[in-house]
């Protein structure tokens, strides 16, 4: 472990320590270069850049995540995200009136200080877009051990518009050993927004490192993810979406499902056709999809895992190799890690069996269930925790609220006036 | 054939690089090259482009062939 602070990109001169670079970024222009019409825009360039076939971001940065990142930077999509949060997003660059006499803005919070985990790389580019449209300033520190993908799109945004270039010279990068303490600390003491992406223990240290008492704390932390499906409402394409939110990114983001329940009895004919049409297009997209090359304690946990399951009764499909499991259970196995496509499928009868079996960290439950059975599901699991109920095909997608918290609220200040009557 | 079919084929041939007589209404994404995830998200844009109908993700998302295509830009008002 070393005390060394790599600052990967900056607007500031190069050798310039992390205490300078913060300091420079906080007194720079607080944003009002560009509006949040321009900074959308800018977003919207930038996703065109990453769908150019020519684009040098697809050269230099692997394609997994790409398209849901350049989906999300769409103007129309990002504005809708915003929206949601807003009742008029015009306040996010005036006063708009939201009663007779009152109006509402919304302002910057300032700095931003993103801590990234290294599961799933163009992570921090969601929550940094949204931060960045809003106008705030943005400090993302990687880990020594990540690669870093993120200066890369900073070098092409700087280039597209003025506004990409005013959001570029707001948002710096830099990597340091999880050890670094006093790094943390420098990062934490500035924030005015600390976003803290990853496991338990990592999320914990950052929250427990100081700041100062109005500092807004967005935690991201170990969530889990599922899904529920009526093999008499769900498609060919819908199992093939469902075991796509399964297959990208390895199971390690936490909105990847790790079990599907499935409304029909063990042994009944619907179930088991479902088992063997969702096995078939796993092993599909378990070939098209290449996996991150498993080191040993990986492949080893697979096995350990399918011997897990065939001793307490259950029962696997799986490749010859180790590229994929689908393991049918009664309940969900908690030994069972449920990593590197590996999935259990629980069959059930009624909805209440379900519900004692969602875990309270539990995130995503892509859903695809009759109209009635939807409406009754989502209302009883939202308020046992659930963050989000998409269909298959939509897991994998960032969107606003995430983990059940808004962005914009949290990275903004709302500020109220008493017009002139 | 429609004409929201002929013109859906020309874009598709003229975006991914290959002959409109290689694309039937079956044809959907991963069935030609080109026509990945990205491809798709690329396709998507194009459409709201030449057509002035956007697609909203959710749609675009379960999008299986041409013919669904069609259908959703056949019954989709006009983007503003």
């Amino acid at each position: 472990m070393s005390s060394v602070v790599r600052i990967a990109y900056s607007p500031f001169s190069a050798n310039e320590s992390l205490a300078d670079v913060i300091e420079a970024l906080q007194a720079s222009d607080s944003g009002t270069d560009a509006g949040f019409d321009d900074r959308i825009a800018a977003m919207d360039l930038l996703a065109k850049q990453i769908l150019a076939p020519s684009s040098p971001i697809r050269k230099k940065i692997p394609s997994e995540g790409l398209a849901y990142l350049a989906t999300f930077l769409q103007q129309g999509y990002l504005q809708g995200l915003i929206a949601r949060e807003l009742a008029d997003v015009r306040s996010l660059t005036e006063f708009v009136s939201v009663e007779a006499r009152k109006s509402i803005r919304h302002v910057p919070r300032g700095l931003v200080c993103h801590w990234v985990a290294g599961n799933v790389p163009l992570l921090p580019l969601f929550s940094w877009a949204i931060s960045v449209v809003l106008g705030n300033r943005n400090v993302i520190r990687l880990s020594s051990r990540q690669n870093d993908v993120v200066s890369p799109f900073l070098e092409v945004l700087q280039q597209l518009s003025e506004a990409g270039k005013v959001i570029a010279n707001e948002t710096v990068v830099v990597s340091f050993d999880s050890d670094n303490v006093s790094a943390h600390r420098l990062m934490s003491e500035a924030a005015d927004a600390r976003i803290a992406w990853g496991g338990q223990e990592a999320v914990s240290s950052i929250r427990g490192l100081p700041t100062h008492w109005e500092c807004e704390d967005i935690v991201f932390g170990p969530r889990v993810s599922m899904a529920v499906v009526d093999p008499a409402v769900i498609d060919a394409g819908g199992i093939r979406r469902l075991a796509t939110d399964v297959v990208v990114f390895d199971q390690m983001a936490c909105s990847s499902p790790q079990s599907i329940f499935v409304k029909a009895r063990r042994n009944s004919k619907e179930f088991q056709s479902f088992r063997d049409r969702f096995s078939r297009e796993f092993d599909t997209l378990s070939s098209a999809y290449p996996r991150h090359a498993l080191d040993f304690s990986e492949t080893y946990q697979i096995g350990l895992d399918r011997a897990r399951v065939l001793l307490d009764g259950g029962e696997i499909s799986r490749d010859r190799s180790t590229s994929w499991t689908v393991a049918v259970v009664d309940r969900p196995n908690d030994t069972v890690q449920c990593a590197n496509r590996f999935v259990q499928l629980i069959p059930f009868e009624a909805l209440d069996e379900v519900f004692p079996l969602i875990p309270r960290n539990i995130q995503t439950v892509v859903s695809l269930l009759g109209t009635d059975d939807l409406a009754e599901f989502t209302e009883i699991a939202a308020k046992l925790g659930v963050c989000r109920f998409p269909r298959p095909g939509e897991g994998n997608n960032f969107e606003n609220p995430w983990d059940g918290t808004g962005l914009v609220s949290r990275l903004t200040r709302a500020v109220m006036r008493t017009d002139n009557g | 054939m429609s004409d929201t079919a002929t013109q859906l084929k020309k874009l598709l041939a003229d975006l991914f690089q290959c002959s409109d007589s290689d694309l039937s209404d079956d044809t959907g994404p991963g069935d030609i090259n080109g026509w990945d995830s990205l491809g798709h998200v690329l396709l998507m844009t194009e459409i709201q482009t030449r057509f002035g109908k956007h697609i909203p993700v959710e749609d675009a998302i379960e999008i299986e062939s041409i013919a669904d295509i069609v259908m959703l830009i056949d019954n989709t008002e006009a983007a503003h």
